[in-house]
């Protein structure tokens, strides 16, 4: 009994280090990405194509959505209590500072962690990845990089879409139920909106991004022999990705309400 | 020419042990065949041997350097000359056929121009005898394409020593005359190749240096006409049963 769980632990030690040593690889391959000519680059573009360009449609309809449901609860609930100015906090909390990113997030886990992890897994198991070594081209640099500074780069611009698009789709709604002009709407809504929500926002995506597209590389390059570990390794991708992010998110979130 | 020596070479993969402490030295510009039933080894000793695994302990030396300490230049200098044949092909499953072949000559040849880089693949293409269109992708193909395009990304860098992994099983007859004219081509150029085949025929007619393995072990290495005169037990076992499964698979 003593012996399994010690067995256990030093696995478990050593699987930690070796996740420590993929990141810490991943990082430094990532600082010498754009020097010179780079294979990795067409790939780059491609992730940046298939996490970025290709989930704006679903982004913008689920952003503009939550906008109008905040701005409907908003309208109809708190002038109950009197704090109807309260509206337009409410929304920058929401969009800009909590469920912007993590939301984000979620349908980049669900797209393209997913996807990633998936890929790399059948790369490994058909041999693909050793034919690239065999050729010379560092795996690491070659799938791992790209994917990371693609999905990090994609989620970044992609909150800063659904930011647009959430509070676009609230001043849409807005003049449904009480139609108020632009200029006073986007005014009023700017003045809460502080460099810390940006900044609490900024960090969140930066750190949701690196999340994702490291945990969907590790578990991807995790598979060995059988393709019936693929889905097993996009599960423990998907799994790592959701639990770091809201940890991520509760620390980011803890710190601002702290400091 | 290159040299490849393996010292007290042991790998272990899922507790279970694949190559139990093989020291064997492939010559240089020869043609080296691992000869053994399957499961054996073979494969993973190739692998090994090419770097692809890194061995559980032992040493595996390219030219008397310690492939697991090359530096990094040294090591894509390796990777350079040498290239390996897979035996279920390993294509990139996501690029076409010309991007499979244009790839590792990017890597290698940054400098490389376009038209120069297409004229190269094309010529190679046409010698392992594909013709259908180079946009297809891997998973468009029949397997003899598959194996034909596997072995033009190997030749495609005009590699020095290169490692054939039975290229040749379940190739149908016109495939298989077009591949063994290029791997005898290989045989007859003072190119170091490292090789495990399936046909004992092949094997014959090509092997300068033989090694003859079982259970993760290396019982027996000399010329092919010392395989085939031995007098270890084991090792005429083994010899016995491949020609006798060739010669069924033959009739």
């Amino acid at each position: 009994m003593l012996g399994t769980l010690g067995r256990w632990f030093i696995d478990y030690i050593k699987g930690q280090l070796y996740a420590l040593g993929f990141f810490f690889k991943v990082f430094k391959a990532t600082i010498h990405f754009f020097k010179g000519k780079q294979a990795g680059k067409k790939v780059l573009t491609m992730q940046i194509l298939f996490t970025g360009f290709e989930t704006l449609n679903i982004i913008a309809l689920i952003a503009m959505a939550l906008g109008a449901v905040i701005i409907i609860q908003g309208v109809s609930l708190l002038p109950q209590f009197g704090q109807r100015e309260l509206t337009f906090p409410i929304l920058i909390t929401i969009i800009t500072r909590e469920l912007g990113p993590m939301l984000c997030a979620f349908i980049i886990i669900a797209r393209s962690g997913t996807a990633i992890a998936t890929e790399i897994g059948h790369n490994v198991v058909s041999h693909e990845i050793e034919a690239y070594i065999a050729s010379g081209i560092d795996p690491l640099t070659y799938l791992a990089v790209p994917r990371f500074i693609g999905v990090t780069v994609s989620l970044l611009l992609l909150n800063i879409y659904f930011n647009f698009f959430g509070l676009i789709g609230s001043f849409f709604i807005t003049q449904f139920i009480e139609p108020v002009q632009a200029s006073d709407y986007f005014r009023k809504l700017l003045s809460y909106l502080r460099p810390e929500d940006i900044l609490s926002s900024t960090l969140k995506s930066l750190a949701f991004g690196i999340i994702i597209s490291l945990s969907a590389t590790y578990y991807g390059f995790k598979v060995e022999q059988s393709s019936t570990e693929v889905p097993q390794m996009v599960i423990k991708a998907v799994g790592a990705s959701f639990v770091y992010c809201i940890l991520v998110d509760a620390v980011i979130t803890l710190i601002y309400y702290t400091r | 020419m290159h040299t490849v020596q393996l010292e007290h070479v042991t790998f272990i993969r899922n507790n279970r042990k694949i190559l139990n402490d093989i020291t064997i030295s492939f010559p240089a510009g020869k043609t080296s065949v691992i000869i053994g039933p399957s499961g054996c080894g073979k494969s993973t000793l190739l692998k090994v041997a090419a770097g692809l695994f890194p061995p559980t302990s032992g040493k595996v030396l390219i030219d008397g350097k310690n492939l697991l300490t090359m530096s990094k230049r040294q090591l894509q200098n390796f990777r350079m000359v040498s290239s390996f044949v897979f035996q279920d092909a390993a294509l990139w499953a996501n690029k076409s056929v010309y991007e499979n072949l244009s790839l590792p000559l990017q890597i290698h040849n940054p400098d490389i121009t376009r038209d120069e880089r297409d004229r190269k693949i094309l010529s190679i293409l046409k010698e392992v005898g594909y013709t259908d269109s180079i946009h297809l992708r891997p998973a468009q193909l029949s397997n003899g394409e598959r194996k034909m395009v596997s072995l033009a990304r190997a030749l495609v860098t005009t590699p020095h020593l290169i490692y054939l992994d039975n290229p040749l099983i379940l190739v149908d007859p016109s495939v298989l005359a077009k591949m063994q004219k290029l791997i005898i081509a290989m045989y007859k150029s003072s190119e170091t190749v490292i090789a495990n085949f399936s046909s004992i025929s092949l094997t014959k007619r090509l092997t300068d240096f033989a090694a003859v393995m079982k259970d993760g072990r290396v019982i027996f290495t000399g010329s092919m006409s010392d395989v085939l005169t031995c007098k270890e037990p084991e090792a005429v076992k083994i010899i016995e049963d491949i020609i006798t499964r060739d010669y069924s698979n033959s009739v």
